[in-house]
């Protein structure tokens, strides 16, 4: 690998802020272009490190205030959702949901056809 | 003490598991959403909604397909798009805790003019930091908290290590060209 590859492969690194092995490091302390490189970068580093979150903080008493919006424990929760969430109980309720719905249509065509029809209606 | 012994503990039903798993996120947590540029009100919102869902689905988590710390900055990150989707459709607001940050609690004796001196440069910084493309900031922001592997953040914003690293790179080339021309 040429100096300009190595320079080019370590100057990536730096700015991506991946660790530096230990000859890329003895390589930024003997290479000029590179040592002014990473200067660079760990300045503009702490200065975006610093206004990166606008001043937004935790508020005292956080975590507490956190722990009292909670509900049941999540073991117990998802039993329910678990059993909602998979496929067979889906597939299972919508076929149920279906068979309501044409035994509903069904039931509509007939009376609209026979008049004085009814399914177990009261007249 | 590990994630994974805190969630099996949280899962168990132990209050103070979860406790110790907000205190060790939340504050990375509101940087994370700091740097979405949200206020200080909605940024505490969506850390507590961010917690609540980890909790609601903690049974759910599968710690074999994402580290416990990537799935609670992905729950963020959507939650925050989300934020900043529905803000862009209200009419603007000024946020004054966002452009004065932290000024009025400072140490009066550090005087006025490096106080002033230090939120402008955070200022700066922030609306640098709101000016990357969408696709960029989530990535550059993760790289800054310093609270996640390559890995991690690739899992969080859903693509190769190897994109990741372009994302950051492409991120801070633009962060420095931004901030040396708001400097000069």
């Amino acid at each position: 690998m040429s100096v300009s590859t190595i320079c080019n492969t370590i100057q990536e690194r730096i700015v991506v802020g991946e660790a530096l092995d230990e000859a890329s490091q003895t390589h930024v302390m003997a290479c000029a272009s590179c040592s002014r490189l990473v200067t660079e970068w760990l300045e503009l580093d702490s200065q975006v490190a610093e206004g990166l979150d606008g001043g937004v903080t935790v508020p005292d008493g956080f975590a507490e205030r956190v722990l009292a919006h909670l509900g049941p424990s999540p073991a117990a929760v998802s039993r329910f959702e678990n059993l909602l969430g998979r496929r067979w109980v889906q597939v299972a309720l919508a076929q149920v949901g279906l068979a309501v719905a044409i035994a509903n249509l069904l039931r509509f065509v007939f009376a609209s056809l026979v008049p004085g029809a009814s399914l177990g209606g009261v007249r | 003490m590990d994630d994974d012994f805190l969630i099996r503990q949280t899962l168990a039903g132990n209050p103070n598991a979860f406790r110790m798993v907000v205190v060790r996120y939340q504050r990375p947590l509101f940087r994370f959403l700091g740097g979405f540029g949200l206020g200080q009100a909605v940024a505490e919102d969506l850390a507590q909604e961010t917690f609540l869902r980890a909790f609601r689905n903690l049974a759910g988590y599968d710690a074999n397909k994402a580290k416990f710390s990537s799935w609670l900055f992905t729950i963020a990150k959507h939650l925050a798009l989300n934020e900043k989707t529905r803000a862009s459709h209200r009419a603007p607001h000024v946020d004054v805790s966002a452009i004065e940050p932290e000024v009025a609690g400072r140490d009066v004796a550090q005087g006025a003019h490096e106080v002033f001196e230090s939120s402008e440069r955070r200022t700066r910084v922030h609306q640098a930091v709101q000016r990357l493309p969408e696709i960029l900031r989530s990535a550059v922001v993760l790289a800054y908290l310093k609270e996640l592997s390559m890995d991690e953040i690739a899992t969080v914003e859903g693509c190769s290590v190897g994109a990741i690293k372009l994302r950051i790179f492409r991120g801070k080339q633009m962060l420095r060209a931004e901030l040396s021309e708001s400097e000069e």
